[in-house]
């Protein structure tokens, strides 16, 4: 109760939250600005807080970590427009990290149209496609072909299926289209053809 | 899985083969992070050329393994038929790849096989395949040739193999065409196949059909044959699948042309992986510096709202790692033994970011995580906690 308490009064008093004081004073007011107005148009707090944290232990210049919370705020609320209000902040997380890595907002919403959430998934595994060097839009096309009927956990095994085939020298962008239709056994194995399901 | 020929005598030499699928869908932590077992139960109505139509149950369990280099696809069929007859097949195939340049790759296969029917001949087979492969974003052109030795029956000479092929592929979304045309020589036997193989998906119901033509045979048959499979997932481990149709006789193999209907449930034996780190990607030595040669970290979820993380690092004295879930403050992994660095955190389901540094040194990418450019000048490992 006595943590329940606290987190409610740090959540109504940010700036007594004791995680600031690993900021230089000025870095701290200029911050905690940045995070009570994204906090007054709905946006969560933690990734930001988090942003300027992860700058304080890399030493990075004041400047710097007040830019990286600022660009963090706006990536969030780009995020939030494509994917909707109701868009928890691991969803938006994933959306950020989609949209750094190429994706366009349009497909952040496509994305959410075509799944029930969450999406996390959905998103990251777009963004690390993008990140191994698929094109967004293939990697978009391939996402948006899944999203409708993929578990999370179909999602992450197309995921390293498709890193796999990258590995082997696949271009990327063949490796995520051969993928999203399940062709494993047609790409591999030449020599098994015959061998069809269910055959006697 | 036809009855071809196959004599008794060879049933004893079906059973090591038996032995190491079965050992092999044991086993399936040896290699569970790219490996999949399945059983197939079903039955079929099934009229091989020759023969009446009869009724069979069929056993199917299958395994696949896929390595960076390697591969192997292990298979095997029993099947009962309303005769009290019994059919046993299996085949294990082997690949390597050679390391890609560019678009091009090679590939060589083994490819080892038998069968046996009832007190019928039985035939065993062993193919060597080299293949070389052109891949791109719209398709790819495969040129294979195949060589080996056939078996009929334990008193016969091995019948030698011959084939080539040629199979171009066509990507189109959701829809994969193969076109292949080949020539193959067993023994006197010679035959040619023209074919085109689709597979499309639509959301979870995978349906694959085959239509080809076999010409200028000599003691292979001819005519136009074709097949049709389709599965759907029921849930993570069963799934459905029926298909039928009509194909050719294989003399490589053994097989005698049929025609078949069968319907099947597919269990998967193989646990989805807890593993959640992906295998590691290309690195791009961009701004942070590129990580510590042979890092790998790997996530496995421990008691709800905690995750183990492995971290396989060079030998140090202290590895640290940081990120959001730590509030971006190092701590320290625990060694475990040679090389594997252990500490396990509450960490929430989501997108995380971490680095990584040894012995005090620069804040790194692990392997093992997505690298993505950073705020700061550097680079963070992202990963994503279902």
């Amino acid at each position: 109760m006595i943590l329940t308490a606290l987190l409610l009064v740090l959540a109504q008093n940010p700036a007594q939250d004791p995680r600031y004081d690993r900021l230089d004073p000025d870095t701290r007011a200029r911050v905690i600005t940045i995070v009570d107005s994204a906090r007054g148009v709905g946006l969560p707090s933690e990734p930001l807080i988090h942003r300027a944290l992860e700058g304080a232990m890399k030493s990075a210049s004041s400047e710097r970590i007040v830019v990286a919370v600022r660009r963090l705020a706006a990536d969030l609320g780009t995020a939030r427009l494509a994917l909707g209000a109701k868009a928890t902040t691991p969803e938006l997380e994933a959306g950020v990290a989609a949209l750094r890595a190429g994706a366009s907002p349009a497909v952040l919403t496509r994305v959410r149209e075509v799944r029930r959430p969450p999406v996390t998934m959905a998103l990251a595994v777009l963004a690390d496609l993008v990140a191994s060097g698929v094109p967004a839009d293939s990697a978009a096309a391939a996402i948006i072909v899944l999203a409708p009927s993929a578990r999370d956990a179909e999602l992450a095994e197309f995921r390293r299926a498709v890193e796999r085939d990258i590995a082997l020298g696949a271009p990327p962008a063949a490796a995520t289209s051969v993928r999203s239709v399940g062709v494993s056994s047609v790409q591999v194995d030449a020599t098994a053809r015959g061998a069809q399901p269910g055959k006697p | 899985m036809r009855p071809r020929a196959a004599l008794s005598p060879a049933n004893h030499k079906l059973a090591p083969l038996l032995a190491v699928t079965a050992l092999l869908l044991s086993a399936p932590g040896v290699v569970r992070a790219q490996a999949k077992a399945t059983i197939d139960l079903g039955a079929s109505l099934v009229r091989y050329d020759g023969f009446l139509l009869s009724s069979a149950a069929a056993i199917t369990p299958t395994f696949e393994w896929y390595g960076r280099r390697a591969a192997l696809n292990a298979r095997g069929t029993f099947l009962r038929f309303e005769s009290g007859n019994r059919s046993v097949q299996g085949s294990v195939v082997g690949w390597l790849f050679a390391r890609p340049s560019k678009d091009w790759r090679i590939e060589t296969s083994a490819t080892a096989g038998g069968s046996s029917y009832a007190d019928f001949a039985s035939f065993w087979h062993l193919l060597g395949e080299f293949r070389v492969r052109r891949d791109t974003e719209r398709g790819g052109l495969w040129v294979a040739a195949t060589g080996g030795r056939t078996v009929f029956g334990s008193s016969q000479e091995a019948r030698p193999v011959f084939a080539a092929s040629v199979t171009a592929v066509q990507r189109r979304s959701a829809l994969v065409l193969m076109f292949s045309a080949g020539r193959a020589f067993v023994g006197d036997t010679q035959y040619s196949d023209i074919g085109m193989t689709a597979r499309g998906q639509y959301h979870r119901f995978v349906l694959e059909m085959l239509v080809a033509a076999r010409v200028w045979s000599l003691g292979a048959g001819e005519g136009v044959y074709g097949e049709a499979s389709g599965s759907l997932p029921l849930n993570k481990r069963w799934s459905v699948v029926m298909s039928g149709g009509r194909y050719p006789s294989d003399p490589m193999r053994g097989n005698i042309a049929g025609r078949y209907i069968s319907a099947a449930l597919r269990f998967r034996i193989q646990r989805p992986t807890r593993s959640i780190a992906p295998l590691p990607l290309r690195q791009s030595g961009a701004n942070g510096g590129d990580p510590p040669p042979s890092t790998l970290l790997t996530l496995t979820p421990q008691s709800p709202g905690y995750v183990k993380l492995v971290l396989q690092a060079p030998p140090a004295s202290l590895v640290e790692v940081a990120g959001d879930f730590t509030e971006w403050r190092p701590i320290s992994l625990g060694q475990t033994s040679e090389g594997r660095w252990e500490v396990v955190v509450p960490i929430t389901a989501g997108v995380h970011q971490i680095n990584m540094r040894i012995d005090g040194g620069p804040w790194t990418v692990p392997g093992g995580t997505t690298r993505l450019a950073g705020d700061f000048g550097d680079e963070v490992g992202t990963f994503v906690v279902p």
